[in-house]
């Protein structure tokens, strides 16, 4: 599989395909309002790159001074952690003890200076890494949206006859279920994403813009996502020696934005669309992390409802309604 | 191989005109305009199919509607004998070039093919599925509204035929009843 092998390649097509997703539907409705099709196409990447230039533009003085400050931070929470580790070791000792028998606070310090130090010294090759998918990703979702039903007109003449309706059918489901997985995925980013930063902003937490936008990306991932998201602003307040009661103020609108994740754009919107047993989603969610790591854990829940709808699908097609 | 390039590649707009031409000869397509069935000839399917091909098959699950662009096709239903379960293919009627078929699959959710259709000749047809529908109707809500309509009337129009088939089976099973009791 070249698409697995080429460096950024897979992520590129994955987000143009996301990128594609989500504005079909608009693209749809100004094709619907009379306008042009690639004209359509054409204001619509014009109106987001511009959003994105202000945006950045703007939030630039703001993210680099957060970057800047974090970078400074950084040694004093990395000791700040190997502290805490230190002492609960030591509250734990007689665990400690029997189940480790190395120095797990001397561990954790070494492993996050070298994250720390490779995490500036690598950045320009992220940017550059990033820069090449930011560049790539749209060039490939411009062409899906205009040249989308072409490029499936020409993959279907390819099936046989035998196929021909099995496969379109097929298509029209996946394709279905896809647009809107990913469209309630972004949406439930976008809610985390939004609750976390009017929390951290309302008590004044630093870094409340980096935060929140960690924990609308860590959400995409399935059961632990959450969970990773509410790890750094839970260690700076504890380095910080918030009180318990400050405690509860960081992690409550995490649990804000948790329970409207939970109890209704799960239920109302997710539900509907990928229809999958907890078991398979676990299992499912193991085997990505296991083969793909991060990203892994991100596509296995629409890969594997892919796989179900498909072999529903044959499985209609081809046993139960053949005489 | 040779004439596929010829044909897709060095001669794409004499087969394009056909297929435009076969488009808007179509009743279902009749009242689209010149830049509607443009937009359609980019989204329908063009499928080929060897003699004595099937198209479709009785009992299947079908999603698409064709239009007969070259050759014949042959309808058959499956007869099964109530008493020894053994199932015949009855020959019900023969299409020609311009008929449409399938059309039912467009309108019913969970379509399940009706009859059988079969090349009797090579065949050329022309393809619309229920997702292009889908797609048409999101882009260009207009053409899909007419679509839709000629699509009503043509099975308004099976529908009444049934009507008075059943209606014309009824009398006739009444009028062999009457003989049967007054020869008894």
């Amino acid at each position: 599989m070249l698409i697995l092998k080429v460096d950024n390649l897979l992520l590129s097509s994955l987000l143009a395909f996301v990128i594609s997703y989500l504005l079909g539907p608009l693209v749809n409705y100004m094709e619907r309002r009379g306008l042009n099709r690639v004209a359509s196409i054409m204001f619509l990447f014009s109106a987001m790159s511009l959003t994105i230039f202000i945006g950045l533009s703007s939030l630039y003085p703001l993210i680099s001074s957060q970057l800047s400050s974090l970078k400074s931070d950084l040694p004093k929470y990395i000791t700040g952690t190997t502290q805490l580790i230190k002492d609960t070791e030591a509250n734990f000792s007689f665990l400690t003890a029997i189940l480790l028998n190395f120095d797990l606070s001397e561990y954790v310090e070494s492993l996050m200076t070298t994250w720390a130090s490779s995490l500036f010294e690598d950045f320009p090759k992220y940017i550059s890494k990033s820069l090449t998918t930011a560049m790539l990703a749209p060039f490939l979702a411009f062409f899906l949206l205009k040249d989308g039903q072409r490029i499936l007109k020409s993959i279907f003449s390819l099936v046989p006859n035998r196929f021909f309706e099995l496969s379109i059918n097929l298509q029209h489901q996946i394709n279905d279920q896809m647009g809107g997985f990913i469209r309630a995925r972004m949406l439930e980013a976008t809610i985390v994403g939004f609750v976390v930063w009017a929390g951290l902003w309302l008590i004044h937490f630093p870094y409340a813009p980096l935060l929140a936008t960690f924990a609308a990306l860590t959400n995409l991932i399935p059961y632990i996502g959450p969970l990773i998201g509410m790890v750094p602003p839970l260690i700076i307040a504890l380095i910080n020696g918030t009180p318990f009661i400050g405690l509860f103020l960081v992690l409550l609108p995490y649990a804000i934005a948790q329970i409207i994740d939970m109890f209704v754009i799960i239920p109302l919107v997710v539900a509907k669309i990928v229809d999958l047993h907890p078991v398979t989603v676990i299992i499912s969610f193991i085997i990505g992390a296991q083969v793909m790591g991060v990203l892994g854990m991100i596509i296995s829940i629409p890969v594997t409802s892919i796989l179900k709808v498909t072999t529903t699908t044959v499985y209609k097609h081809l046993i139960e309604f053949t005489p | 191989m040779v004439n596929y390039l010829w044909d897709n590649i060095f001669n794409p707009d004499a087969k394009e005109k056909q297929h435009v031409k076969k488009l808007r000869d179509c009743f279902l397509f009749s009242s689209l305009t010149t830049k509607e069935i443009l937009f359609l000839k980019d989204i329908v399917h063009i499928r080929k199919f060897n003699i004595a091909e099937n198209i479709f098959k009785q009992g299947e699950m079908g999603v698409a509607l064709y239009i007969l662009a070259k050759g014949n096709v042959d309808i058959f239903v499956e007869d099964i004998d109530l008493i020894t379960k053994e199932s015949k293919e009855i020959f019900v009627t023969r299409l020609k070039q311009g008929d449409f078929f399938g059309e039912i699959a467009l309108a019913e959710k969970d379509n399940v093919r009706t009859a059988t259709a079969k090349a009797s000749t090579e065949v050329q047809l022309i393809g619309l599925s229920k997702p292009d529908l889908l797609e048409i109707t999101e882009r260009s809500p207009s053409m899909g509204v007419k679509i839709l309509l000629q699509l009503g009337e043509v099975l308004g129009k099976r529908l009444k035929q049934t009507g008075y088939k059943i209606e014309e089976l009824r009398k006739e099973m009444k009028t062999l009843s009457k003989h049967q009791k007054s020869e008894s």
